[in-house]
């Protein structure tokens, strides 16, 4: 049966700059917010923005994400004509390659997009945490009768020059894209979220896949042809909470933004935009202690805080013992904080156990990441 | 593993005052988290039982309610299943006739259509932490036809009042059944736990409808006892609390915030299950003090905490105090209002009167969707 709207998610990346996060797990499968994945957030988008077939392409360390990803139940993406399925690099007659790049990820597997007849494919990445309904996108897209849609951020002229940057004319038709302008001419920065007429794209990405001097990059190549061919691009703005989480600073900040804000409905409404689904874990309830102290922090179930506790993130299955102070930082789930240790301004990764007495970053003004 | 139906049996519940005048005890919120029917059929699924019946006597949408698609418990699939089994027709003629064997009877269907060679059955109201395998190895080791499974209680002159009481011989043979009325401190007390062979169980439920429609099945086994039936019985030696009044309710729910009682009921290889709310996790803003509680996930929590149990959703406001009390889902203690020894039931709000105030030997309760 034919769809208008197929979602790819690119979620192959190593993230270097995670370090040991994503030692064992590509970055999609971090874990942020207490409870979740990174990758829960771009997953439960489409399941609350009515898109019920999503490929999860990934390269990098998959079988947690493989696993994680399962049936795609966990997202309600299991119902009937609904599918979420993951999309690793396979042997074929032709031979056997890796993903060369974001756009070389989806021309790998247009056998998929084919399967599913898509109108438009809507491509995202697994590695940003927001809220967004992609059918609002989707209007403008089809409003616009373009050929491509192109999510927008509206940052300041400092941060435009980290980012692509779309200039567009009145009509929000993109004239130009600059990658890391020195000098922005505007300050719509691209979200790496994108929805194209699918049959263009196909075509955009086999003769994507013959060129031996592209990148095979959708912002690098993809995009750039679009706006060469006079293609229409347009541009749709978001104007919400987004956060790429591709640095230990940017997932500690990503992390303290949703202490501060979960429940502000300005930033993440879980009644208007839907729920973040993921994986619940069989945990005991969440207990704080006879002696504890927790204040402006979020604690996942599972979690036994006993300790001092202060704008932090006690995730599923961490102990926080007695004589701990925990401040401004991020614990992933099963660490156990040891009497009289404490942490600032730190993430400490999943498992890792804090000996009594250790003390870590306590003048530190640079966010450490705490790991076996 | 032997091929075993479980049976969830419901029609033994105690009540528990207001909180099951529209529910059972099967799917009253225990620890903010569960409701108490998560405990024994996580126990069904963690000792391998995946094909279970619940035997349901009243209060179907209620129960239907908490099941919800049913595979929380990792039972429903193409190789097992849930179902619940009703008996219209018992409920229609009356509560006399409305007994666990007529249900039994009425959707014989769920054994037929299985190739069990043994049925368990147990109660929602009995929280255990309890491997049914050992029990079952015991029952087929001694070549018995019926097992009972007893705990020899030291506190039955006030616990487990009104509940079976076994006289078990030295060769480990129940020889007799009486009621508990409080007499003696050591008693054992009958888990109404069965384990019975398909053979043994089938010509039972034919033979109970030619003695009295009125037998539930512990009356049946208590007369075939007097008739000299040979019925083993296993003795079963860890935590066991029976929540049968609402005193209880309030008195153990509180036992397990002591780490030392929730090691007995909660252990790391025995998870207890039960349905998805994705909820986010707990946050606990500027001004909240907690202490001693337990949270569940979707609080927001800017008050006072001390000694209480939060189910999900739970919003204490700024000022408010909560202490020695159990708030049910989505409810909402108003800015400076006090709450102690209350149980406040599911979507109350305490936003009118200053405080609510129960006594350590009088609780007061809210009735569900309130607003006082």
């Amino acid at each position: 049966m034919a769809k208008q709207l197929v979602a790819m998610i690119l979620a192959g990346g190593k993230g270097t700059r995670l370090y040991q996060l994503t030692r064992k797990d590509a970055k999609p499968a971090v874990s942020f917010g207490g409870k979740y994945k990174i990758i829960d957030f771009p997953l439960s988008n489409c399941a609350n923005s009515g898109i019920n077939t999503v490929g999860v392409v990934t390269q990098y360390e998959s079988i947690n994400l493989s696993t994680y990803i399962g049936n795609g139940e966990k997202w309600g993406l299991n119902g009937v004509g609904s599918h979420a399925v993951v999309l690793p690099p396979r042997q074929t007659e032709e031979g056997y390659y890796w993903f060369k790049g974001t756009a070389d990820a989806v021309f790998q597997n247009l056998q998929f997009l084919d399967a599913h007849e898509p109108e438009h494919v809507l491509i995202l990445s697994g590695d940003h945490i927001y809220q967004m309904d992609y059918q609002k996108m989707l209007e403008k897209h089809l409003e616009s009768k373009a050929d491509a849609t192109i999510a927008v951020l509206n940052v300041t002229l400092e941060e435009a020059k980290r980012f692509g940057i779309m200039n567009v004319d009145k009509k929000d038709r993109i004239v130009e894209f600059e990658e890391k302008p020195k000098e922005p001419k505007s300050t719509l920065a691209s979200m790496g979220i994108y929805i194209f007429k699918y049959k263009m794209l196909k075509q955009l990405l086999i003769k994507d896949a013959k060129d031996e001097v592209s990148e095979h990059d959708f912002g690098k190549n993809i995009i750039p042809e679009i706006i060469a061919k006079k293609k229409k691009a347009v541009v749709y703005r978001f104007d919400s909470y987004w956060k790429d989480v591709g640095t230990i600073k940017s997932l500690w900040e990503a992390n303290m933004d949703f202490i501060d804000h979960i429940d502000d409905t300005e930033m993440f409404d879980f009644k208007k935009n839907g729920r973040i689904y993921g994986e619940d874990t069989h945990s005991v309830p969440q207990y704080v202690g006879k002696h504890a102290v927790v204040k402006n922090s979020v604690i996942n179930q599972g979690a036994n805080v006993l300790g001092y506790v202060e704008h932090s993130l006690i995730s599923n299955e961490v102990l926080v013992e007695k004589y701990t102070v925990i401040v401004n930082s991020v614990l992933l789930p099963g660490v156990i904080v040891h009497k009289g240790a404490k942490i600032y301004n730190a993430i400490v990764a999943n498992n890792v156990e804090i000996e009594a007495g250790r003390i870590i970053n306590q003048d530190g003004d640079t966010i450490v990441l705490v790991y076996k | 593993m032997a091929k075993i139906v479980g049976y969830l049996n419901l029609h033994q519940s105690p009540e528990l005052g207001p909180l099951t005048a529209k529910r059972t005890i099967a799917s009253t919120s225990f620890l903010g988290r569960y409701a108490f029917m998560d405990i024994m059929l996580s126990n069904f699924t963690n000792s391998g039982i995946d094909r279970v019946g619940i035997l349901v006597n009243q209060h179907p949408r209620s129960i239907s309610k908490h099941l919800g698609s049913r595979n929380t418990w990792n039972v429903n699939t193409k190789i097992g299943f849930e179902v619940t089994a009703y008996n219209e027709n018992g409920v229609k003629r009356g509560s006399g006739y409305n007994t666990d064997i007529a249900n039994l009877i009425t959707n014989n269907w769920i054994l037929r259509q299985s190739e069990a060679e043994y049925v368990v059955i147990a109660p929602s109201h009995f929280v255990c932490s309890i491997d049914f395998r050992p029990i079952v190895d015991e029952h087929i080791k001694n070549k018995a036809e019926i097992t009972m499974v007893y705990k020899a209680s030291t506190n039955a002159n006030s616990e487990f009042i009104d509940r079976d009481v076994l006289t078990v011989s030295p060769e480990g043979r129940v020889i007799n059944v009486d009621r508990n009325r409080g007499a003696h401190t050591e008693a054992n007390i009958s888990m109404e736990t069965f384990v019975i062979n398909r053979a043994k169980f089938e010509s039972l439920l034919i033979e109970a409808g030619k003695i009295s429609p009125f037998f539930q099945l512990d009356d049946l086994l208590a007369f075939k006892i007097g008739g000299g039936e040979c019925i083993h019985a296993y003795q079963y030696s860890g935590y066991l609390r029976c929540f049968d009044t609402v005193r209880h309710y309030f008195d153990y729910s509180f036992e397990l915030l002591d780490i030392k009682v929730r090691r007995q009921l909660f252990k790391p290889d025995w998870p207890i299950y039960t349905v998805t709310h994705d909820t986010p996790p707990a946050k606990y803003g500027a001004g909240a003090d907690v202490k001693h509680s337990f949270i569940a996930n979707g609080c927001l929590i800017e008050g006072a905490v001390y000694s209480s149990i939060l189910s999900r959703g739970v919003h204490v406001q700024a000022g408010a105090s909560v202490d020695n009390s159990i708030i049910f889902t989505d409810s909402v203690i108003g800015r400076n209002k006090k709450v102690s020894y209350t149980i406040v039931d599911k979507e109350a709000k305490v936003t009118r009167v200053s405080e609510i105030i129960g006594h350590e030997t009088e609780i007061s309760y809210i009735s569900q969707g309130d607003e006082v």
